[in-house]
């Protein structure tokens, strides 16, 4: 396996954008990614495009408009980890020795398309019994508080943290504070999961340009990819404990395998967080925590920026929005930022090693649809 | 499925090679081999629920949906009634739904 080395990184503002279509969001992030690295579109030789609502061929048909043709472009979904599932391929791609120089694209329209949560899909017996997203998710945390005594004021503790971090990223949809009162009276959406527990739906795009060595712009602190691992899901059916994570837990033992790194060895992480819940259970999944500590984690100020190891510098879902596709791509940009110091505002302190995180979700039978945990680091 | 009074008996498959427990029956979907035919039991223990407060347009809210676990080795979702005073762990019966086949009805503790 060669070493991968993150050249570029691009990211459109998130939140509600009516007014761009989804070629131009997507075209936005891969100017930026080719244009922070130096490369021209003509040099790359391979692409991956994440994507799961714009109908099909998401990946031409952004792609033809930045001057990327006739090349291998696949587009991927697995919900909300489609984004980090393009990493992972084109991490594999020029891994293997296939490709010395790919892009990775995560783009989604989101405005329009739904009235209130996501709907899942529809055929479904569980959908159409009532079962949502946000459900899911609460079903998750209900259970955890049940096993772990972890309490709705530790739950609102990762809004209210992400929040505060997301007033310091110019690219998130919220920029506003909010207290644990706020959060825990804001009104109910599946029990015990409030409106500020619960990410907005988003618009917006991020790329990445991954090669083989460096070929990036001189003079600039590089960033290698040291591992990607990708699982799919589980049968609920055989009575898995759903509030363990188990789906991350795979995915995160795979990549620290494979990076040689523990969790002890992180200094920042990007990490799932759709719903309060998931990055409670997620960071207890990576070895940040104990299993059923993950709400004092957050409460305590652990995972704040200033804290031991910071979580979500970015804001995360809460602050940016969650342009489903996209959001595993934009880890990678934050991340990047972190390594090179560039994070203004909401840079943590000598970042060497970083973990990003997501799992999919919204199949009513699976623990998720996939998890993908990568990490990257300083060169 | 079959329906007595108020409570249903759901027939699913056994795995003789693995024990994969499916409902409806089926032949192994994880090595392909022959089932058995068991019934689960029909009082089960809620494993986890949520009361839903917002929900696709034209549903009305709130209702409660959940997993419960059965023996001999089975997890169904479905919604859950009543709403209140539902906990992990409370034991539910099978009951039949006209719509949606069953729901989880819980059982009341007498308080004596």
């Amino acid at each position: 396996m060669r070493d991968v080395e993150i050249v570029g990184v691009g990211m459109t503002r998130f939140g509600k954008q009516e007014d761009r279509s989804l070629e131009s969001l997507g075209r936005a992030a891969v100017v930026d990614a080719l244009n922070d690295g130096g490369v021209t579109s003509n040099s790359i030789q391979a692409a991956f495009v994440a994507n799961v609502l714009g109908g099909g061929q998401v990946g031409q048909r952004v792609l033809f408009r930045a001057g990327i043709e006739s090349i291998p472009v696949l587009t991927i979904d697995v919900a909300c980890a489609s984004g980090s599932a393009a990493l992972h391929e084109g991490f594999e791609a020029v891994a293997s020795g296939r490709h010395d120089i790919v892009l990775v694209l995560g783009v989604e329209k989101m405005s329009g398309l739904f009235k209130g949560g996501i709907n899942l899909q529809r055929e479904d017996r569980e959908s159409r019994l009532g079962l949502t997203m946000p459900g899911i998710y609460a079903m998750v945390a209900r259970r955890h508080m049940f096993d772990f005594g972890t309490t709705p004021a530790q739950l609102a503790a990762v809004s209210v943290k992400n929040r505060r971090h997301g007033l310091a990223n110019p690219r998130a949809m919220f920029a506003q504070e909010v207290s644990v009162e706020q959060v825990l009276e804001s009104p109910a959406i599946a029990d015990p999961l409030t409106m500020l527990q619960c990410c907005p739906n988003a618009d917006g795009a991020a790329a990445v340009v991954l090669t083989a060595g460096d070929h990036g712009r001189a003079g600039r602190p590089r960033v290698r990819v040291l591992a990607s691992h990708l699982v799919s899901g589980t049968s609920l059916r055989r009575q898995v404990e759903i509030d363990r994570g188990d789906i991350s837990r795979r995915a995160a033992a795979g990549a620290y395998e494979q990076a040689g790194v523990g969790p002890a060895d992180v200094d920042v992480a990007e990490v799932h967080d759709p719903f309060t819940i998931g990055e409670v259970v997620s960071t207890e999944a990576l070895g940040f925590c104990d299993a059923g500590d993950g709400g004092d984690f957050a409460a305590s100020g652990a995972s704040s920026l200033d804290g031991s190891l910071p979580v979500n510098p970015s804001g995360g879902l809460m602050s940016k929005g969650h342009p489903v596709a996209a959001t595993g791509v934009a880890q990678i940009a934050e991340l990047t930022w972190q390594l090179r110091g560039e994070a203004e505002g909401r840079q943590v302190p000598e970042a060497r090693v970083a973990v990003a995180h997501t799992v999919g979700g919204g199949v009513a039978e699976l623990d998720g649809v996939a998890s993908v945990v990568s990490i990257l680091a300083a060169a | 499925m079959s329906n007595t009074a108020d409570t249903l008996t759901l027939t699913c498959s056994r795995c003789n090679g693995c024990g994969e427990v499916a409902c409806p029956p089926a032949s192994c979907a994880l090595c392909g081999l022959e089932t058995d035919k068991v019934e689960i039991e029909t009082e089960g223990t809620l494993y986890s629920y949520t009361v839903v407060h917002r929900a696709p347009p034209g549903v009305a809210v709130p209702y409660a949906i959940g997993y419960a676990d059965f023996v001999p080795g089975l997890r169904l979702f479905a919604l859950v009634t009543p709403i209140d005073e539902l906990t992990p762990g409370a034991t539910v019966r099978l009951v039949p739904d006209c719509d949606v086949g069953y729901r989880f009805e819980l059982i009341q503790e007498l308080v004596s």
